[in-house]
């Protein structure tokens, strides 16, 4: 009994050099990262941190750092805090534009490797730098500025407004063949970040970006969508009609503006040709009108039916545009090519077929649009 | 000190003589009342302990004696006088014991032994509420110091002849009666046979108590956990012998012990049983919770502060770390300070008398606590946390295990504060080892967990509802498993006017 308490406290007492302590009061607590390259082999990372001093109020700090490599950088960054720098905790990693349109494989590898970066975090595009969001006023935002920024994402993904990518998202997405990454993009606006655009990504590289009007069409592609307001703007023209013909009510546009509720929008896609590389998305969406710029009688059956005729084109020929921009950039973020590999021969594609296969699908568009309320109109 | 032998047949003797004797052994002891008178030609003593005895008692035994216009002898003193308890004794050993709890004897010259008469009084207090388990529904009765006020409770709730309650004498030098009490037709046989060997078994000069009684006899002394129940209220006790478990009831101690114990059954209360099987069953698992929380929470608290910040929530994370900011210690030291700090006011409180003691808690709690917090001694989230489990070990019905729990908590503390989670994941593996070693009368300590028992398990961890609740606890083998026959209890009628 004797001998095992001696070895125990013997154990103890060695073992505790084994972990270092970390303590939180002790610590800069990185919660964002911004990295920039700014010039061949010169790497500017941005910190924005948490530090806890009793002397001060202010818990947060910014830090930026130069080196050849994201670590050297990081040390470079250490010596503008008197706090030792903690990668723990960091919840959003992003990357300027110029930087992201190099590739950003080689940042997001030793991202991936380092056990002390947790898995869950975030990574996002800055329009301009990294630097330039991350160094946004605070007075405007009023809050640690990554918090604030990990909050927009975390909240515009819960609503379906844009999609959010982790880390491991990205690589799992980067090694899926037949599927690219995409990451949302922000920019500055009237001094305070603004979630703008989804980033298109070849593989780690930044190609181009489809505009924030279109992010709900995007996402009604890729997974079922609930309760968002969905915009569609359609002639005029053909509901000449049944327009309430009053003195004082002027037409004066030939666009009619439409907001509506989604309630419910699924999506299907399936093979149809696999040597002519045909496909068939089925998507069918549930609406409840909320708001037309015109005054229309809605009250005649065939205006619903024609509305609902109306929003199937202008749905199938926005989808068109998306399409044809994503096989100009080729950058296959539908995941048409993960579709396509269930039915190769032996489940086998490379991701340099697909590149060359992907520029010349085609992709028959079956929407199918269903008005369930109008209540809020008429 | 040297016993003195006694030759057998110290009678007959003269009065003067037996005064002599006696006084010589109650020597500086002015306690011995020796009184010899003349009846009828014949020489009497009677000699008795005076505070030990009734009294008036006494006065009803002489008027008897010296009324009658009779020679007596031995033989007539034993048949005439309506006594019941009048017995012969001719041992001088023996007669000093009996003097001693209050006999009184009569002794006639020239016969050959002394007549005793049992009439002890014994000073007792009157049953009081439970102090240490109260009990908010049910019977509020406690166990007193006197062995047979605490068998008249028991024999007046189970009026069965099947209640065993055999008496054994412990104790060499200051013997004492101990009553192992138990249900024949229930218990199982193997139970009552370890506990009535370990108790003839003890060889120690005295017992002091009940709680000392457990000691002796549980089944290991190194180990941290309570292994026999004990309890001061009759109607738990009574509870569990019916569920077969062995009871044993120790004089002057209002303490009872009950064994086989598990773990889970330290955390039962009857109250459990008098509320609506919901509530009982949610109380019942919210004190298991509380129990665990009370060992774990602290350590939690110093091994992630000190190590591992990224678990924080990040809106967590500013307010621990602005708390921590001003404090000039490591996390493992100010979790000890504040841990010693609420030791010390319960260790206080319970010391000091209760009128003192609530205001006690008052000016510890708040003063010391919000203090320490203005001092930049402890964060104020470390103050919740330790809060938080003082309060859940105070859950525990049985006050032992509450202790032990304390106890527990200060090594996996030090385990955390210098190893972080590998040292309380190491601890808590330690414990749990530790507590699958630990065996009650025999019996597996985390019954019925360990050995695995499926069908007792709902029983321990759910209060189900009552007239499920028919069968005892299958992994000690009673003799009689089912409590009655669910089937006719679960009949229920509507009688029609």
């Amino acid at each position: 009994m004797l001998k095992h308490f001696v070895l125990f406290g013997l154990l103890l007492s060695t073992l505790t050099g084994c972990i270092a302590a970390q303590e939180v009061e002790s610590l800069g607590i990185i919660n964002a990262r911004g990295v920039d390259e700014i010039d061949e082999n010169v790497i500017e990372t941005t910190l924005i941190l948490f530090q806890f001093d009793s002397q001060s109020d202010q818990i947060t700090k910014k830090v930026s750092g130069q080196g050849a490599t994201v670590k050297s950088a990081l040390n470079d960054a250490n010596r503008e805090s008197n706090f030792k720098l903690a990668p723990g905790k960091i919840e959003l990693e992003i990357y300027g534009k110029e930087t992201a349109e190099g590739g950003i494989f080689n940042y997001l590898d030793t991202l991936n490797r380092d056990a002390t970066i947790p898995d869950n975090l975030n990574i996002a595009i800055s329009d301009t730098t990294a630097k330039a969001l991350l160094s946004l006023n605070k007075e405007d935002v009023a809050m640690n500025l990554g918090q604030y920024l990990h909050r927009i994402i975390a909240e515009s993904s819960s609503d379906h407004l844009f999609p959010r990518v982790t880390l491991q998202d990205f690589i799992s997405h980067l090694y899926d063949v037949g599927k690219d990454p995409v990451l949302p993009i922000f920019e500055i606006h009237d001094n305070l970040p603004k979630l703008s655009a989804i980033g298109l990504m070849q593989d780690d590289k930044l190609m181009g970006s489809l505009p924030s009007s279109d992010i709900n069409l995007f996402n009604m592609h890729m997974e079922t969508v609930k309760k968002v307001i969905l915009n569609l703007d359609i002639p005029v023209q053909p509901f000449e009609k049944y327009l309430e013909k009053e003195d004082f009510i002027r037409i004066d546009s030939d666009v009619l503006h439409t907001s509506s509720n989604l309630i419910k929008s699924r999506s299907k896609t399936t093979l149809m040709d696999k040597d002519a590389l045909k496909f068939k998305t089925k998507l069918s969406v549930k609406l409840d009108l909320l708001e037309l710029s015109e005054k229309i009688l809605l009250t005649d059956k065939q205006v619903i039916d024609i509305l609902e005729k109306e929003f199937e084109k202008n749905i199938i020929s926005r989808y068109e545009t998306i399409l044809a921009k994503m096989q100009e950039l080729n950058t296959d973020a539908f995941g048409y090519g993960t579709i396509y590999r269930i039915h190769a021969k032996k489940n086998k594609l490379s991701a340099a077929e697909w590149r060359k296969l992907f520029p010349n699908i085609q992709v028959d568009f079956q929407i199918d649009v269903e008005i369930i309320q109008h209540g809020s109109i008429m | 000190m040297r016993r003195r032998k006694v030759k057998q047949g110290f009678f007959p003797t003269t009065i003067n003589q037996l005064k002599e004797t006696l006084e010589k052994q109650f020597e500086n002891n002015s306690d011995l009342m020796f009184s010899s008178f003349t009846h009828q030609g014949k020489k009497l003593a009677v000699f008795y302990i005076p505070y030990q005895i009734e009294s008036n008692k006494l006065e009803k035994l002489l008027k008897t004696l010296l009324s009658e216009e009779k020679e007596w002898t031995s033989e007539t003193l034993l048949n005439e006088i309506p006594l019941g308890s009048g017995k012969k004794t001719s041992d001088l050993q023996q007669i000093l014991t009996k003097l001693i709890v209050g006999e009184i004897f009569i002794y006639i010259e020239n016969e050959n032994e002394a007549i005793s008469y049992q009439e002890e009084s014994r000073e007792k207090r009157n049953l009081e509420k439970a102090e240490t388990e109260s009990l908010v529904l049910g019977p509020k009765i406690a166990f007193t110091e006197s062995l047979e006020t605490n068998l008249n409770i028991i024999r007046w709730e189970i009026r069965s002849p099947d209640l065993v309650l055999e008496e054994l004498t412990i104790g060499k030098d200051l013997p004492c009666k101990v009553r192992m009490i138990y249900l024949k037709t229930v218990a199982n046989d193997q139970d009552i046979q370890t506990m009535r060997q370990r108790l003839q078994d003890l060889d120690v000069d005295m017992v002091e108590d009940a709680a000392v009684l457990a000691q002796y006899i549980e089944d290991s002394e190194t180990n941290l956990f309570p292994q026999l129940e004990t309890t001061e209220l009759p109607d738990r006790f009574i509870f569990e012998i019916n569920e077969g478990k062995v009871g044993v009831l120790v004089e002057n101690s209002p303490t009872g012990i009950l064994a086989p114990a598990t773990i889970f059954s330290f955390l039962k209360s009857t109250e459990d049983l008098y509320m609506r099987w919901q509530t009982g069953s949610f109380l019942r698992l919210l004190r298991m919770i509380a129990i665990f929380l009370s060992i774990i929470i602290t350590p939690l608290y110093v091994a992630i502060v000190s190590f591992h910040y990224g678990i924080i929530p990040t809106q967590l994370l500013v307010s621990i770390g602005k708390s921590r900011a001003a404090v000039p210690f490591p996390p493992l030291v100010e979790a000890l300070l504040l841990e010693f700090l609420i030791e010390l006011l319960r260790e206080a409180g319970a010391r000091l008398p209760t009128k003192v003691g609530q205001t006690m808690g008052i000016v510890g709690g708040i003063v010391i606590g919000q203090a320490a917090v203005d001092a930049g001694l402890t964060s104020n989230i470390l103050i919740i946390v330790v809060a938080m489990s003082a309060l859940a070990s105070f859950t525990a019905p049985s006050y032992l295990l509450g202790t032990t729990v304390r106890l527990v908590r200060f090594p996996l503390i030090l385990l955390s504060g210098f190893l972080g989670f590998y040292g309380l994941m190491f601890g808590l593996c330690l414990l749990i080892i530790h507590m699958l070693r630990t065996k009650s009368l025999g019996h597996s300590y985390l019954i019925p967990v360990y050995p695995l028992n499926i069908s007792d398990f709902l029983g321990v961890f759910i209060r189900l509802p009552i007239r499920y609740n028919y069968k005892r606890m299958e992994s000690y083998h009673p003799k009689k498993l089912f409590r009655f026959p669910k089937k006719e209890a679960l009949g229920k009628k509507h009688m029609k006017k």
